[in-house]
């Protein structure tokens, strides 16, 4: 019940952001005649510091940050399920030097990492190579996480009947992997996935509130957020708060999406 | 013997680590556009003999392996070089920072760590399931929250500091970890005994609850300090604490190569200690 009314918000959040773009409302767009208006009939939100509207930017942040977000977990799933799946089949020297290299790589301090990256790169790199510098950045590094429950379901899959019989009917390594053992860990890696999807979130937003996520012009959680900083904004309108308490609405859907086992 | 292989073994990875993330560092710094750029050398202030040293020195940091050879050569002597933006030495510019950033992690570590504790321990009564409920909506929604968020908000409203900020952080976290464990534990079949036995409430926390799980506990520790040495970092350039995270921030900005790696090989070190030190305890254990 929880799981369906949490898809039912996100679906109707993802459908009024939809709307909101489509109805030719620009991010971007800076109304010099109402710079930090409140909200009126053209500017549902109101309006920030440069005129832009609120409610266009919050829209255009959701769904960049969603599909972001939904992109990375994509591929930490995928490279976790190539080593941790890979590492189980392997031969022994080589998965305890896989499984070596995936707790060395845990042990990297991930954001300061995540952040000495990004402030590597040029200021002036454009808006749309700098989320995905971004989803990359989080996905290289969000992926040694989930290698080790991967691979203990894997080895305990290897050791399996029917894969033996699988194997003593000639079927390839390929063909055993993608049709005998995926669909016994699918479980596991869309947990995993779904999992990514706040995490992720979270860390875009926390890199862009301290200036390094994505870039502008476009729209991201972290740039939304940083309209917080600043003290005049904060006494002029309530509706500075409305990006966080998205977020926080947001990320609560999702997190009761995901199964609790 | 056996043990003494496995701490070879275990002191290889903290090896390892530091030195896999020293030379990321370094290959990192060298891609990066600006490295080789000196602003001196645009300042016609500087003689033509001046600005030609800087562009020999410069030609010394081609090869990012020798760079990396110098450094680590440099750090195993206790030299850790000199700070390019502050021209000072290293040492003496982390050292205090060193005392003050410790001081804010351990604070909000051990407290937080203490606190989620005494809140997940109401929780393992099955008839409190609406306490339960309460904190565990409480604590999704604050997880919800970015940490630099969570600073802003501090420093705007005034209320609390950077050491609140990593305290909530700490305890939220903990607390989901200490209310599945601990309610797990609490429907163990013993525990049944110890009441019948009329055992008092502390004692059956202490010993029959807590006890059994002191690994996982700190298993959880060790997890929370790398979490809280994360987060130290946006929390003191939010609230201009002048601990090692700023230092890293500022360093990260302006491409200050010995601080960067003295910082990063601190942070490696302090994650690969800790994990050490779990493991071992974990093994001591597990000794007979």
């Amino acid at each position: 019940m929880k799981k369906a009314l949490s898809l039912a918000l996100l679906s109707i959040f993802a459908l009024t952001a939809s709307m909101i773009l489509l109805s030719h409302r620009s991010s971007g767009f800076q109304d010099r005649e109402a710079i930090s208006a409140p909200a009126s009939v053209q500017h549902w939100a109101g309006t920030d510091d440069l005129g832009r509207d609120r409610a266009a930017r919050l829209a255009s942040a959701f769904l960049l940050g969603l599909v972001g977000a939904a992109c990375a977990s994509a591929i930490t799933a995928a490279i976790s399920i190539l080593v941790g799946v890979g590492t189980a089949f392997a031969r022994p020297r080589v998965s305890r030097f896989l499984l070596y290299g995936s707790d060395v790589f845990l042990g990297l301090p991930w954001l300061f990492l995540l952040m000495l990256v990004r402030s590597m790169l040029p200021l002036n790199l454009p808006s749309h190579l700098s989320a995905a510098v971004t989803v990359a950045l989080l996905a290289s590094l969000g992926w040694p996480i989930y290698v080790r429950s991967l691979y203990a379901r894997a080895t305990s899959l290897r050791r399996a009947d029917w894969l033996l019989q699988a194997r003593a009917n000639g079927l390839s390594a390929w063909r055993i992997g993608t049709s005998q053992v995926l669909p016994h860990v699918r479980p596991l890696y869309l947990t995993q996935f779904l999992l990514g999807i706040p995490a992720f979130i979270i860390a875009e937003a926390n890199l862009g509130s301290l200036g390094l996520g994505v870039s502008e012009p476009l729209v991201s959680w972290g740039s939304l957020l940083q309209e917080l900083g600043s003290s005049a904004q904060l006494g002029t309108t309530h509706w500075v708060y409305l990006p966080l308490a998205l977020l926080v609405a947001i990320l609560l859907c999702i997190e009761l999406c995901i199964p609790e086992d | 013997m056996h043990g003494f292989i496995q701490m070879i073994c275990r002191v290889t990875r903290i090896v390892s680590l530091l030195l896999l993330t020293t030379f990321g560092t370094v290959v990192l710094m060298r891609v990066a556009p600006g490295y080789f750029a000196d602003e001196r050398e645009m300042d016609t202030q500087y003689s033509t003999e001046a600005r030609n040293a800087i562009a020999f020195q410069q030609q010394h940091d081609v090869s990012a392996v020798r760079t990396w050879a110098r450094l680590m050569t440099g750090v195993m002597r206790g030299d850790f070089g000199v700070s390019k933006q502050y021209q000072i030495p290293v040492a003496e510019l982390i050292g205090p920072r060193l005392r003050t950033s410790a001081k804010l992690v351990f604070t909000a570590l051990v407290s937080g760590w203490l606190c989620a504790l005494a809140c997940a321990l109401p929780c393992t009564d099955l008839g409190a399931a609406g306490v339960h409920r309460w904190m565990h909506g409480m604590s999704t929604v604050l997880l919800a929250v970015p940490v630099s968020v969570m600073a802003i908000f501090c420093l705007q409203s005034t209320w609390g500091g950077p050491g609140s900020v990593l305290f909530a952080l700490v305890m939220v976290r903990d607390f989901r970890f200490f209310s599945r464990l601990l309610r797990k534990q609490s429907t163990a079949p013993h525990l049944l005994y110890a009441w019948a036995y009329g055992a008092s409430a502390s004692r059956v926390v202490f010993c029959h609850v807590l006890r059994p799980l002191r690994r996982e506990l700190v298993a959880i520790l060790t997890m929370s300090f790398v979490t809280v040495l994360n987060a130290c970092i946006p929390v003191e350039v939010i609230f201009g604490v002048p601990g090692v995270g700023q230092l890293a921030w500022g360093a990260a900005m302006n491409r200050d190569l010995p601080v960067l790696l003295a910082v990063t090989l601190l942070m490696a070190l302090s994650i690969g200690l800790s994990a050490l030190f779990t493991v071992e305890t974990q093994a001591q254990r597990a000794l007979p």
